[in-house]
């Protein structure tokens, strides 16, 4: 089916997006790129690793990872040194 | 070619992690590791943004998202090897592999070159917090490429003598589920080390 390939082609364009981010306004960059490594994460959690099928609490501890990571990331992209 | 590829599913084994569930542990360690040293850069950066945003211009960012489009790619190749030997063509999946290694092979050798020209430049671990994050980070998850060649090798090798079949073919998938890790932490630290500032 056609659906690894159209996957495999929607991680190349988040990639492309998420590289372009840095050019930006600054307020932009950070929750865009967060937003489509979230995104490229799920994808390849879900459909490459398999883990979409995966009963019980296996099933969410690399997603659980993912959404922490970033929550924490983008919170201390928020803090001022000053 | 044909492209009606089937994603990983372990229909034969419904709810069950694909591959060896030892495998799945020592993912679950790895990725604690790499999250704690990714935390660690965020927080480290949030106490000197001027000197973490001034040192990322010196990074080459492009040579970062080629480096993400090769290992997506290689993934992509993988998910084809599983679909391969799950109908039971043992020597397409081993050519799958092959292509997925060297597409990991190219990514080792860019990052060579991104790291040599920046020692070139005179520029450290002990350069300043960026630059020991950026290359200890780069260089660790650089070991963890080498190691996903070694084990995708094997599989290879393997699949290539017939080693696996569609009823049995578990190897391939717990190969294949660490080669997807190494690709997942990427797709973090690339926006993360590279692009956000």
């Amino acid at each position: 089916m056609k659906q690894a390939t159209a996957l495999w082609l929607l991680l190349l364009a988040l990639t492309a997006l998420t590289t372009q981010a840095s050019t930006l306004a600054a307020g932009m960059i950070v929750p865009l790129a967060l937003a489509a490594t979230f995104i490229k994460g799920q994808v390849v959690i879900d459909h490459f690793m398999a883990l979409r099928h995966v009963a019980g609490i296996l099933r969410w501890l690399v997603p659980a990872w993912l959404m922490l990571l970033l929550g924490l990331i983008a919170y201390a992209f928020t803090l001022n040194p000053n | 070619m044909n492209i009606a590829i089937a994603l990983p599913t372990p229909q034969d084994r419904p709810g069950t992690l694909p591959g060896d569930l030892a495998m799945w542990f020592f993912i679950f360690a790895e990725l604690l590791v790499f999250g704690v040293l990714f935390l660690a850069y965020a927080f480290a950066r949030a106490r000197n943004v001027e000197l973490f945003d001034a040192s990322q211009h010196n990074l080459d960012r492009l040579s970062g998202a080629i480096n993400t489009a090769l290992l997506i790619t290689s993934s992509y190749f993988v998910v084809r090897a599983v679909d391969r030997i799950r109908h039971g063509a043992s020597r397409a999946c081993a050519a799958w592999l092959a292509a997925a290694m060297a597409l990991g092979a190219a990514f080792l050798a860019l990052k060579l070159v991104e790291f040599g020209g920046k020692f070139a430049a005179g520029i450290t671990m002990s350069t300043n917090t960026f630059f020991m994050f950026y290359i200890g980070l780069g260089f660790f998850h650089f070991m963890h490429v080498v190691l996903g060649m070694v084990i995708l090798g094997y599989v290879a090798v393997k699949a290539w003598q017939g080693g696996y079949s569609a009823a049995d073919h578990t190897g391939v998938e717990t190969g294949a589920s660490y080669w997807h890790m190494v690709d997942l932490v990427w797709i973090v630290l690339f926006p993360l080390i590279y692009v956000m500032h």
